[in-house]
């Protein structure tokens, strides 16, 4: 059975895509039975995705790579193939995107009852799984490219799933053209590799990669490039404006694509074509410090921010970059395993917020509050997740972050680079402060919504207990998982466990506790204080870093200005060129008439006006009578006569 | 020998008369005889310059002579006498014909055709 599974585990995305097209053609008819569909499709993936599991942690499985190939195309004598291939890193992702995925359509399954768009959704969401998974199936770069847009358009198409709500659709909008930004690089980087190795596949880049070192600067571009692909998917600055506003779709969209799967592509992309990043150290240096900045900037913004789900937002912003920069420092199973964690974690707090806003009908953390006995399950889940992102031990995050932070600390042991180790371990302290916050928002001060919110159905909280478990348990796999993980990508990591990063981390993680027990908690502190006391940071903070103000000023609106420019020179002078051709031809055509009419018609006219006066005055010859006729005839042959005889003397 | 002056001025004469009657009278009939007299006239014309003019006529066409005169003049009015007669008869009949359709046989009054 297992085995059967695994021969056929190229049917994985299948499933789901199937899926979609059931719900998008039997819409209509389904209804509600379009989440069955959707949730049995992404079940089944599950269950390919789990075998492969099981044979890859048999003994000696874990060296097992499955791949298939079907010839794409034939250029010439030139064969390109396309395929797929389950490496350990795929496997990863594979139970990631199936697991969480399951857990949130269930979940959906309860969030969305009652909207009309319900069979759309799990439409769309099932589209959504089966491109994530083609995504990381991919061995070669045109499928992945297909795929990454795939999962671009899905998320489009979700985040502005309430379309006649105007934020939302331009929120979608937003969200499509800032990645869209991000996408032209990674398809100029790998159009690059594509041209030097004149193959889509992943191996042969690789392959040549290492035989060409001697072309470093090049592959710096380009892993630049593929990088910045990355940066536009994964939200990380200056790309990161997008995920916020995305917070507009469905809370379980957000979950899943905005959380678990769909950002953590672009830290996916990097481990996949890690290869690339690790033959130029200024490309992975790069990295780090993208990823470093974005965790410790997008951790400040969320302090500030009063929606829960924006707050949720930016700690995936700054997640992700924690992912990133541990890729950056090195900390290849680091990145990877945080990924794994936080798809989990992060999953369980989006759904758990959506849990609250199901109950309170409110974004808004002001309006929310004393929430804890009113839905507990909900409460000890989200207490759950909240201690896992901040990395409480023993939950899965302290095991993923330390990792990554270990990994900069030995990087900046080697290189030098501490600023990044630092920015990391700041961001520790807002994390937490920001997430006691909203527990103290949300949770557990005094009860300010206006009315009686109650805990949300089975449904909604059966997964967010699984994802609870998994947050908890996940962490002591760590050295498992980097082991399975170094099979992919073998690069060695800190082994033996830093006690004083993870002593910093926790402490910095406590300390953030207990700023928030002493504002929040107690109200010992006043939480004006920063406002009063720095106001201009207060406000940059709130305004996160004027960001979408200078894209606005600097990019939007002179494109919009260029646009209406562009727009007036073709209403004006393009139109206006066609127009003026219509009106010469009108115009000529009026003369051409006038001259047919007037001179041609004129002449004939005249003709025949000639003709019947001649004909009106030679009638009058004509009077019928015989007499004059004779007359006539007399005195024309007497003319006649007389002329002959002087002008023919000879007559 | 009555000179070929007499004949020719008979001649206009003749024609003079018919003309005149021609264009003056408006009875059909009188027209009719009108054009008699001017054919009459055209006929003497033909037979007196034949008598002066015929002999230049140098060969007869059955006879060895070689200054014999030429009839052909004479001919010529025999020719142009029967054709008025034709044309007599059927000036008459055309005559009867309207005067049975018109009540009339003045020429004033056959207009029909006119525009």
């Amino acid at each position: 059975m297992v085995a059967w599974l695994v021969n056929h585990a190229y049917l994985i995305p299948v499933f789901p895509f199937l899926a979609f097209w059931v719900i998008a053609l039997f819409s209509r008819q389904l209804k509600l039975y379009s989440a069955w569909v959707s949730i049995g499709s992404v079940f089944i993936s599950l269950i390919f995705s789990l075998a492969i599991l099981w044979i890859k942690i048999q003994p000696l499985g874990i060296e097992r790579v499955f791949s298939w190939s079907w010839k794409f195309m034939t250029i010439g004598d030139k064969v390109y193939p396309i395929g797929i291939q389950i490496d350990n890193l795929t496997t990863v992702m594979l139970i990631v995107v199936t697991l969480v995925g399951s857990c949130i359509q269930i979940y959906s399954a309860g969030y969305m009852a009652g909207d009309e768009g319900f069979p759309r959704y799990f439409g769309f969401l099932s589209l959504f799984t089966a491109s994530m998974l083609g995504l990381v199936l991919a061995d070669n770069f045109l499928l992945l490219y297909i795929c990454w847009e795939l999962v671009g358009f899905t998320s489009y198409i979700l985040i502005g799933f309430w379309f006649r709500k105007p934020s939302a659709a331009k929120a979608g909008k937003k969200a499509f053209l800032t990645t869209r930004t991000g996408d032209i690089g990674f398809l100029l980087g790998w159009l690059t590799l594509f041209g030097f190795t004149g193959s889509f596949a992943l191996s042969d880049a690789r392959i040549f990669i290492v035989n060409h070192p001697d072309m470093a600067f090049l592959w710096t571009v380009v892993a630049l490039l593929v990088f910045w692909g990355a940066v536009g998917k994964s939200a990380q600055i200056p790309l990161h404006v997008w995920l916020p506003d995305a917070m507009e779709g469905p809370t379980p969209v957000s979950a899943l694509i905005h959380a678990a799967t769909m950002v953590a592509a672009g830290v996916y992309l990097v481990a996949r074509t890690y290869f690339l990043f690790a033959s130029t150290p200024q490309a992975l240096l790069v990295v780090a410090y993208i990823g470093a900045f974005t965790g410790f900037f997008a951790a400040t913004i969320g302090m500030a921010m009063h929606d829960i789900k924006r707050v949720l937002a930016y700690s995936t912003i700054s997640q992700l970059g924690y992912m990133m920069a541990g890729l950056g420092v090195g900390g290849y199973a680091a990145g990877v395993f945080h990924l794994f964690t936080h798809a989990f974690f992060k999953a369980l707090l989006f759904l758990g917020a959506g849990s609250v806003i199901h109950a309170c009908h409110t974004n808004d953390m002001r309006r929310m509050g004393g929430l804890a006995r009113r839905m507990p399950t909900t409460h000890w889940t989200f207490v759950f997740g909240t201690f896992a992102l901040i990395g409480i031990p023993p939950f899965a995050g302290f095991f993923s972050k330390d990792e990554i932070l270990a990994s900069a600390f030995h990087y900046g042991k080697e290189h030098g680079h501490w600023l990044i180790f630092l920015l990391l371990l700041a961001g520790v302290f807002f994390t937490s402060f920001y997430m006691f916050r909203a527990l103290y928002l949300t949770f557990w001060s005094k009860p300010r919504c206006s009315h009686h919110p109650h805990e949300s159905p089975q449904v909604m909280t059966i997964p967010l207990v699984i994802l609870a478990f998994f947050s908890l348990t996940l962490g002591f796999l760590y050295k498992a998982f980097g082991e399975f993980i170094f099979v992919s990508y073998p690069i060695p990591s800190e082994e033996a466990p830093n006690w004083l990063v993870m002593g910093l981390s926790v402490g910095m993680a406590l300390l953030g506790f207990y700023v928030a027990y002493q504002i929040y908690g107690v109200g010992a502190w006043d939480k004006y204080l920063l406002r009063k006391r720095y106001p201009l940071l207060e406000r940059t903070l709130r305004k996160k870093y004027f960001v979408d103000e200078t894209y606005e000023t600097l990019i939007t609106n002179p494109g919009l200005h260029l646009s209406y420019v562009a727009g007036g020179f073709d209403k004006w002078v393009i139109d206006g060129i066609v127009n003026l051709m219509g009106y010469l031809g009108v115009g000529w055509s009026f003369f051409i008439g006038f001259f047919d009419k007037s001179i041609v018609d004129g002449i004939y006219n005249l003709m025949a006006w000639i003709t019947g006066q001649l004909a009106s005055a030679s009638r009058r010859l004509q009077t019928g009578n015989v007499s004059n006729y004779f007359l006539t005839m007399l005195a024309s042959i007497a003319l006649i006569l007389i002329l002959m005889k002087f002008l023919f003397k000879g007559g | 020998m009555v000179p070929t002056e007499h004949y020719i001025i008979l001649a206009l004469a003749l024609f003079g008369i018919g003309a005149y009657g021609f264009m003056s009278r408006r009875n059909l009939i009188t027209l009719l005889m009108c054009m008699e007299l001017m054919v009459n006239a055209v006929n003497i014309l033909l037979v007196a310059f034949n008598r002066n003019w015929g002999l230049e006529v140098t060969r007869g066409a059955f006879m060895q002579a070689r200054d014999v005169q030429s009839p052909i003049g004479q001919i010529m009015v025999i020719f142009s006498i029967t054709i008025a007669v034709a044309e007599a008869g059927i000036g008459l009949g055309i005559i009867i014909l309207l005067y049975r359709h018109l009540k009339t046989a003045e020429v004033d009054e056959v207009n029909w055709l006119k525009w």
